[in-house]
């Protein structure tokens, strides 16, 4: 069973590569390769073109991240398209672009040699504005918008994974409660995939389980597992105090790691241990933005190494390098 | 941490010393030093006999003599507190009842050779969970509680330990704090938190901007090692078998980095 780490807060050629000779170092088995996240504001703006809007420069990327998947001895084990996916109220033309953005994603993971693309659903975000979308309409939306790829799905052999979000309530000064939003309920998860399929016509749609996510919704991971055993196909492990989605490594939140392990075991997980934990890495940045190469070699360790005692407690074996070849 | 069960070595002079060079014959074969020692705590407290508070001095009184064995020579001695806000004692009574208690403890001062550090503490209300500033968490009480102990000793033989993650939760700034109490200031306890429970986590994991403890640090010109007291919520990660040898080297990076700073304040990244 290999390991992998999430790039995020690591973006750009230059920090990739710094990122990718200390995850080697360390020991890890492959990256989650984040393809960003798209700003709310610049998103508006029609001449507004990050690589990730245009084929070309997406495919010429990838190339790039192979090149230093190769120097490193890493794998791209899945990636992450750009969020947020959709936004309610905008011209049709800012979605297209999303949409674009997010098929190119997919191709990038084409060439990356990678079988998983997470892409986030559609969600009205904050809950105390008016006018929120009707459960009706946020189905109608995912729906258009995840068929909306499936040329690019059909084309790479991709799998699209959907993750379980959640929403924040900033009514009060900013802070405030954490309500889940869609697809933390495993029903709608298995309800919402296999329709997806259904109109595919064939497996192109898959589940991404976020156990932190999962914590702050307040549904127990352990629990969804079983009940999606079937739709998921990769995972974002991370921890949080049940408060905040820190992102932070295992054992340093409240996550029951000795529990979750037994439900991935339980349901017959032989994929990858995935950990999105950009949240310590960007604790650990100083204020300069200017990495302690120390500082972060040993943040991906304790990471690591949570990774091998969850792989012991998954397959009954020890974590072992040369399996994975 | 005293209790009323069971008697510990720590109650025994004889033993704590045997203890003490056990302690001392690991420490040189690991090639390590004990910088800093932590006496049982609390110091002493109000729903206690007077002879049970007299057994936990005699403890605090063995630790003066275990750490002159290992080698440090800075203990950290809790001040008399309340832990909790309900039927808080006044001022005075924690102030009288502190000098009665640190006075009790100059001969063995005297005859180690280590000195005594106060710390700055909290604490709670029990049904809001809400955490308070309490003893010595104040620049004027603390500097004067070291200063008014150190004039009755006739000598400096009381310091400080300003334990960081403490003032965070108190709402209190590590960097005016560090800087009124100046060279009264032995140690550290350098934790992170995230502002409302104690958590002693490692550097970095909580909420505190470091970078304005190691300007607060370099300020005062401190030179001495820097203690992190990371094993509260952070020792889930040493529970785990596996996780150890992980945790430490974070804990020893985050050290590491926060030390960069105070020396190179321009240079301490890659």
């Amino acid at each position: 069973m290999k390991i992998s780490v999430a790039s995020d807060p690591f973006s750009g050629l230059e920090k990739l590569e710094y990122l990718f000779s200390v995850a080697s170092e360390v020991g890890f088995d492959g990256i989650d390769l984040s393809l960003g996240y798209l700003n709310w504001d610049n998103i508006k703006v029609r001449d507004w073109s990050p690589f990730i809007c245009d084929y070309d420069r997406s495919i010429e990327f990838a190339e790039k991240v192979n090149e230093l998947c190769e120097k490193y001895n890493l794998e791209i084990l899945q990636t992450h398209a750009p969020a947020p996916t959709w936004f309610e109220g905008y011209t049709d033309d800012v979605n297209q672009r999303l949409s674009n953005a997010i098929s190119n994603a997919i191709h990038i993971t084409k060439v990356l040699g990678c079988k998983y693309c997470v892409v986030h659903p559609y969600f009205y975000v904050f809950t105390s504005e008016r006018n929120q979308t009707s459960p009706e309409k946020e189905h109608d939306l995912n729906i258009e918008l995840y068929t909306s790829l499936l040329p690019a799905l059909k084309e790479t052999g991709v799998i699209c994974c959907l993750e379980n979000m959640w929403i924040p309530e900033r009514r009060y000064r900013g802070r405030g409660n954490i309500y889940s939003a869609i697809c933390e309920n495993p029903y709608q998860v298995n309800s919402l995939v296999s329709e997806l399929n259904e109109i595919a016509g064939e497996e192109l749609y898959g589940f991404c389980l976020d156990t932190g996510h999962s914590l702050l919704s307040g549904y127990d991971p352990c629990k969804v597992v079983p009940l999606i055993a079937d739709k998921i196909k990769i995972f974002h492990l991370h921890d949080n105090d049940g408060v905040d989605d820190l992102h932070t490594f295992p054992y340093t939140g409240i996550t029951d790691w000795n529990r979750l392990c037994k439900s991935i075991k339980e349901m017959g997980y032989s994929g990858h241990l995935n950990f999105e934990t950009g949240g310590c890495q960007g604790k650990f940045t100083p204020s300069s933005g200017k990495r302690d190469r120390a500082m972060d070699h040993a943040s991906f360790r304790a990471i690591f190494d949570a990774g091998k005692i969850f792989v012991e407690k998954i397959t009954g074996e020890p974590y072992s390098k040369e399996e994975q070849v | 941490m005293i209790t009323k069960k069971e008697p510990t070595i720590l109650d025994d002079e004889r033993k704590s010393l045997e203890y003490a060079r056990e302690l001392k014959i690991i420490l040189d074969k690991l090639g390590l030093k004990a910088y800093q020692t932590h006496a049982p705590y609390p110091s002493s407290r109000g729903d206690f006999t007077d002879e049970e508070n007299a057994r936990i001095l005699n403890t605090i009184k063995n630790s003066f003599r275990m750490s002159e064995v290992v080698g440090s020579k800075k203990l950290v001695v809790h001040p008399y507190s309340w832990g909790n806000i309900t039927n808080y004692p006044t001022k005075k009574e924690i102030h009288d009842k502190n000098i009665k208690m640190y006075m009790s403890l100059l001969d063995v001062i005297k005859e180690t050779g280590v000195t005594c550090c106060l710390e700055n503490m909290f604490m709670g209300d029990p049904s809001s969970k809400k955490l308070y500033a309490s003893c010595c968490s104040s620049v004027e009480e603390a500097c004067g509680l070291v200063d008014e102990l150190n004039e009755l000793a006739g000598g400096e033989y009381f310091g400080f330990c300003l334990d960081i993650g403490h003032l965070v939760i108190c709402g209190l700034d590590p960097y005016n704090f560090t800087l009124a109490l100046g060279d009264r200031i032995k140690c550290f306890h350098v934790h992170d938190n995230n502002g409302n429970e104690d958590s002693h986590l490692c550097p970095y994991l909580g909420i505190y901007h470091w970078e304005r403890f190691a300007q607060a640090v370099r300020e005062i010109g401190y030179k001495d090692p820097l203690d992190l007291e990371a094993g509260g919520t952070y020792i889930n990660c040493f529970n785990e078998d596996g996780m150890t040898a992980a945790a430490t080297e974070l804990l020893h990076a985050a050290g590491r980095q926060i030390i960069k700073m105070i020396e190179e304040p321009d240079k301490h990244e890659d």
